[in-house]
């Protein structure tokens, strides 16, 4: 008799415990519904972002020599361009700041 | 511990080790000198961590009398300010020094020094470096290679890699190049490897080098350079000498050095450094010891000033002259320190323009060079 009892309460446990798993698959379920809009979302916004950059790019191309432009004026600022201590403040004319801007003219 | 010494052979010893051993240091072992006396042969270390000292002494046989005589083997560490100081004073040509646990007798004549000895169990050891591998070089060589190079390298610690000097052997060829950032010099000499060592580059700070070389003797004596295990050690008669290396890369310095020269002109080396300490004394008072100079043919005017002392002009006559005027202003330190490391009677300096560096060669020895980036100034 006890055991019948036994197996009645296992399966009464069973049962409240597929209740929570039935609740939680709900919930994911929800999760990923939010989940997959948001990617379609993305990947709208990622292709017209594509497009505007293409235009973007294609407006504006690259001004030949804008990195050393902007390294030398860097290195006038009075700051270190080698890669010995980059971004540093500089105390006179650096050898390897002017080697390296000697080396992309 | 028991030993006998000849105070001379102890004294000498002690002021070549003292040269490693740091006056203030975290560590207070290190303020002292381990003394280890082993197989007939006392050795004495200084070490700060960075740079040991180690010099031998062994019996020999003075005037019909003993140098040394080890009457027990045993080590001990003791202060070694005051023993150098200590044993300089001393009364007799000869010491005994007498160890008890870690108490030291120090006899002489009649002056007895009872001193309160450190645990020698407590001093680190040195680094082991042991190779094969390595070159030798004669003494003087060695010096002069040093002296060349290290006074160049920088003394401030935010840059580390050019606080040291590049060692680079390449196909029988060891080239020391020294910088920091303002001016770079590069000295060379062949050597023969004992091994076939493959090319090597190792960076060696240059206040050990500083350091090695003011023990180096002048002479023609061979030293063992042996790089090794992050450690350099160098070793020459009785004295081993070691010294942590520079991790990291040394900049490529390959692409500094010019190639073309607008104006070349040589100086009688002496002339051109006593011109130039003179434009010094007033340049020093001014923000970079700027002097500058005038070079047109036949008329090479050297000046200075400082707006509160006054002036100098100075016309200095060269030995020859190629290419077209020029006008440059430079760091006088830099140019002095230059001249001073110029062994030979006559310098070529070769310029290329006014925000290009120049480079000066002695005459004769075109291994070495010492190259300048000359100052920007507005009003030249």
């Amino acid at each position: 008799m006890a055991d019948k009892q036994s197996i009645f309460r296992e399966v009464e446990d069973l049962q409240d415990r597929i209740g929570i798993f039935y609740q939680e698959l709900g919930k994911i379920k929800l999760q990923l519904q939010e989940l997959i809009e948001e990617n379609q979302r993305l990947s709208l916004e990622n292709e017209h972002l594509r497009d505007r950059a293409k235009f973007y790019v294609e407006e504006h191309a690259p001004v030949p020599g804008e990195a050393l432009q902007y390294l030398m004026s860097l290195y006038e600022d009075g700051f270190h361009i080698c890669n010995l201590n980059y971004g540093a403040m500089r105390e006179g004319d650096c050898l390897f700041c002017l080697q390296n801007l000697q080396s992309r003219t | 511990m028991q030993f006998v010494i000849q105070k001379s052979e102890f004294l000498q010893a002690l002021q070549q080790v003292t040269k490693a051993i740091p006056s203030r240091t975290p560590k207070p072992i290190l303020t002292g000198v381990l003394i280890t006396a082993k197989d007939q042969k006392l050795t004495l270390t200084g070490y700060d961590l960075e740079i040991g000292i180690q010099v031998d002494i062994e019996n020999h046989v003075e005037d019909g009398l003993n140098t040394l005589q080890i009457e027990q083997e045993g080590e001990i560490v003791l202060q070694a300010k005051f023993l150098l100081e200590i044993t300089r004073k001393l009364p007799h040509s000869l010491m005994r020094i007498d160890v008890q646990q870690v108490t030291v007798t120090l006899q002489s004549g009649n002056a007895v020094f009872q001193l309160n000895g450190l645990d020698p169990r407590e001093y680190p050891d040195l680094p082991i470096v042991d190779d094969d591998r390595g070159f030798v070089l004669s003494s003087g060589t060695l010096k002069n290679l040093i002296d060349h190079t290290s006074f160049a390298v920088a003394s401030s610690e935010v840059r580390p890699t050019i606080m040291g000097v590049l060692w680079r052997y390449d196909e029988g060829k060891l080239t020391l190049t020294g910088t920091d950032s303002h001016r770079l010099s590069k000295d060379a000499v062949e050597v023969e490897s004992q091994e076939s060592y493959a090319m090597m580059e190792s960076i060696i700070p240059g206040k050990s080098l500083q350091e090695l070389a003011r023990i180096l003797p002048d002479d023609e004596m061979p030293v063992d350079i042996m790089i090794e295990n992050q450690q350099l050690l160098v070793t020459f008669g009785h004295v081993r000498f070691l010294s942590g290396l520079i991790e990291g890369t040394f900049p490529d310095t390959s692409r500094i050095i010019p190639t073309t020269f607008r104006t070349i002109i040589v100086f009688t080396t002496d002339e051109l450094r006593q011109s130039v300490e003179r434009a010094d004394l007033l340049a020093r008072d001014n923000d970079n010891n700027i002097v500058r100079f005038s070079m047109r043919r036949n008329n090479i005017e050297i000046m200075s000033h400082s707006p509160e002392i006054g002036k100098v002009v100075e016309s200095i006559d060269p030995i020859t002259f190629e290419g077209e005027d020029m006008m440059i202003a430079c760091n006088a330190r830099y140019l002095l320190e230059a001249l001073r490391q110029s062994p030979t009677e006559r310098v070529r300096i070769e310029f290329t323009g006014q925000g290009s560096p120049f480079l000066l060669r002695p005459v004769g020895k075109e291994d070495l060079m010492h190259l300048i980036l000359p100052v920007r100034i507005a009003n030249l």
